[in-house]
């Protein structure tokens, strides 16, 4: 069997299994579709949050940064990782003894105020679309690379799948086949990481395989090597960095914050029994992950050093298939702009502009032709970093059903953070806007059936957006956690922790920390892109960083407002107290 | 002080006792988790790059490994204490949620 029908036998396989799991978990009350009744085992919940968060950017991205910027890259995985902490530690129990529904629930209850919630409406939306957008288009890109569909017929795909189990079965639906999809996509990421670990060192742990010994005899460790072969080329040390420290320090921090205040992995803490269960669960979650997240700095050492074995001063000729093959679907490009035949893998941009630009015809050696102008560098090879999950089991000459894996992983992957993203919109607009604004005599019947009906409109716009994907969804990403980190995680921690912070400080601190955080990134990425460079920046932050300034700037308007207005009413005190003990 | 108002302070007590002591837990674990994301691995990383642990430089084992798994044992262990915690309050003191949402 070829690679091909092993995609389409996994893929397949994996969606029968979706589907009957909707079939089993249909929700029949609000409760069941918005917090999966509130019974799930807190095993299942960190495997179901596992999957929730690991996106396709996760599954498919990361590794490949990691392996083009080496230490530089680990701000990703401290990241995204360090943010369960706080969750575990900061939010996730106060929540789960709060017992409601929603992020904006417990906003609105804290702050006595229907603007303060209509405030986390917003920010909740806006982060779960621009998160969204990026997913739909994930599910796309599989499908077009592994199944050789039409993007857009891969999207359309997609969503029928999301809406079928999202808007049947609601967070029970959710949360079971996200349990599923869990399996699928660790076993898919481990399988590859193994092989590629015993390849290049006989250690069939890709974590440890990463310190040990090559097995090449040449009395290298990996690291070393890897030092090595990236300072031959021009590159900075692998191990090394070229990130400032104050900038690194603010990155992490921002995606800290920000994954704690992920509307959609803050949820998944409603779902189980009580509140040590829900402490218990966020370990398990990121003890689900952190397979996955311990692995991707072995995958992503491997695979650079395939690259540049495989490819840097081979002849076009006689390179691996699988330069040619992903040179067919635009992810790899060659110009031979010394014109020795031998493709050069260098430090640097390759081509001006950066990504290639085909055209028809074919070069001296059967390349494909680009319209690109050379750039300074000698680099000649243009590589997509998300080419190092996708291609690796071709790289390492696995067999053809790791690859029908890795697609099926990477469908996973996109369609669990999907349709979680996709249950925080419709509850928030079913629940906090129509059940909690504006029409609070609807029923729970009406308002489960006003929560499908949000779902399936989410599904479409989100559709639509992966069909017609903003130019921008790349630079989004740094949004979605600056504006997490602004807005949402400030509001909830201070909420729980201080009982002195009144509603004109909690939509202040908002406001302040969410138009600072989002002009800051507006300014440098879409008004003025070329002077988005560290000597332009706000004390040397990346807009990737600057999210954890503005948190900062949330809280002391929050105090300073608060000690400024008239303190929260007995009611919310009694409310606090309440859900600071078990 | 009548009977019930004893008991009501006695209360008030225990959960004053928990929280403060809910409150150490945190920053003590808190601290931990600052010291492994960020300054071993960012603030102090050059200085532990000196020592090496099987086969990686101490401080980029930190950034690519070491953190991680610092944060699952630092969520267990919080369980773990806030379970012991827990089980010193009086069971009418903690909330049985899942019957009282149904």
């Amino acid at each position: 069997m070829d690679a091909q029908s092993f995609s389409y036998l996994f893929v397949g396989l994996s969606f029968a299994l979706y589907i009957g799991i909707a079939f089993w978990t249909r929700a029949s009350s609000t409760k069941q579709f918005y917090v999966a009744g509130g019974g799930v085992h807190p095993v299942l919940n960190g495997m179901a949050t596992g999957a929730d968060w690991m996106s396709a950017a996760s599954f498919l991205s990361v590794a490949g940064i990691v392996a083009f910027s080496g230490r530089d890259g680990s701000v990703y995985l401290i990241g995204w990782t360090g943010g369960y902490v706080l969750l575990a530690l900061l939010l996730a129990p106060y929540l789960r003894k709060f017992g409601r529904y929603t992020v904006p629930d417990f906003i609105g209850e804290r702050y006595y105020s229907k603007t303060a919630r209509a405030v986390a409406v917003l920010c909740l939306i806006f982060i779960s679309f621009t998160y969204i957008a990026g997913q739909m288009r994930g599910v796309g890109i599989v499908f077009s690379r592994f199944l050789e569909v039409d993007i857009n017929t891969g999207v359309i795909i997609g969503m029928a799948i999301v809406f079928f189990y999202a808007v049947m079965g609601g967070m029970k639906g959710i949360t079971y086949t996200q349990v599923a999809q869990y399996c699928v996509l660790v076993f898919a990421f481990m399988v590859p990481a193994v092989f590629l670990s015993i390849m290049w060192t006989d250690n069939p742990i890709p974590q440890l395989g990463l310190g040990s010994q090559l097995n090449d005899g040449s009395g290298l460790t990996v690291l070393q090597k890897l030092d090595q072969v990236t300072v031959d080329l021009g590159f900075s040390a692998y191990t090394g960095s070229i990130r400032s420290t104050l900038d690194t320090f603010m990155i992490i921090m921002t995606l800290m914050i920000g994954t704690a205040g992920l509307p959609h992995v803050i949820v998944r803490f409603f779902t189980v029994p009580t509140v040590s269960d829900a402490r218990l669960s966020a370990g398990y979650a990121l003890l689900f992950i952190a397979v996955i997240y311990t692995t991707i700095p072995a995958v992503a050492g491997f695979s650079r050093l395939n690259l540049i074995d495989s490819v840097n001063e081979a002849t076009y000729q006689d390179a691996p298939e699988w330069v040619s093959k992903w040179e067919s679907t635009g992810l790899i490009a060659w110009q031979d702009k010394n014109a020795d035949g031998r493709m050069q893998y260098r430090a640097g941009h390759a081509l001006v502009p950066m990504k290639p630009q085909f055209i028809e015809g074919q070069g001296t050696y059967g390349q494909r032709l680009l319209s690109n102008s050379p750039s300074d560098s000698e680099n000649e090879i243009y590589v997509d970093r998300d080419i190092m999950v996708i291609a690796n089991p071709e790289i390492a000459g696995l067999p053809n059903w790791v690859i029908g894996l890795i697609a099926a992983g990477a469908v996973a992957a996109a369609l669990s953070t999907a349709a979680g993203l996709l249950l925080v919109i419709s509850s928030s607009i079913s629940h906090d806007l129509l059940k909690s604004t504006f029409m609070p005599s609807i029923t729970d019947k009406q308002e489960l059936l006003a929560a499908r009906l949000a779902a399936a409109t989410a599904i479409v716009i989100a559709g639509w957006f992966g069909i017609h994907p903003p130019a921008f969804v790349a630079q989004v990403v740094a949004f979605a956690f600056g504006m997490a980190a602004a807005s949402l995680f400030p509001a909830i921690v201070l909420g729980i922790f201080s009982e002195r912070i009144s509603k004109e400080g909690a939509v202040a601190g908002m406001l302040v920390g969410l138009v600072f955080t989002a002009s800051y990134i507006v300014y440098f990425v879409f008004i003025a892109p070329q002077f988005n460079n560290a000597e332009f920046w706000l004390w040397g932050i990346s807009t990737t960083g600057i999210g954890a300034i503005g948190a900062s700037l949330n809280m002391i308007t929050a105090y300073t407002v608060s000690c400024l207005s008239s303190p929260p009413p007995s009611k919310v005190v009694e409310l606090i107290e309440k859900i600071r003990l078990p | 002080m009548s009977k019930s108002d004893s008991s009501q302070e006695n209360k008030q007590a225990i959960a004053d006792h928990y929280w403060l002591e809910n409150k150490k837990i945190l920053l003590s674990l808190l601290s931990i988790w600052f010291i492994v994301a960020l300054v071993c691995p960012v603030l102090l990383v050059d200085y532990l790059d000196r020592f090496s642990l099987g086969g990686f430089s101490l401080g980029f084992w930190f950034n690519q490994q070491g953190a991680i798994l610092f944060f699952v044992a630092i969520i267990f262990i919080y369980h773990g204490l806030m379970q012991r915690l827990e089980a010193q309050l009086p069971a009418e003191q903690i909330a049985d949620d899942s019957q009282a949402e149904t």
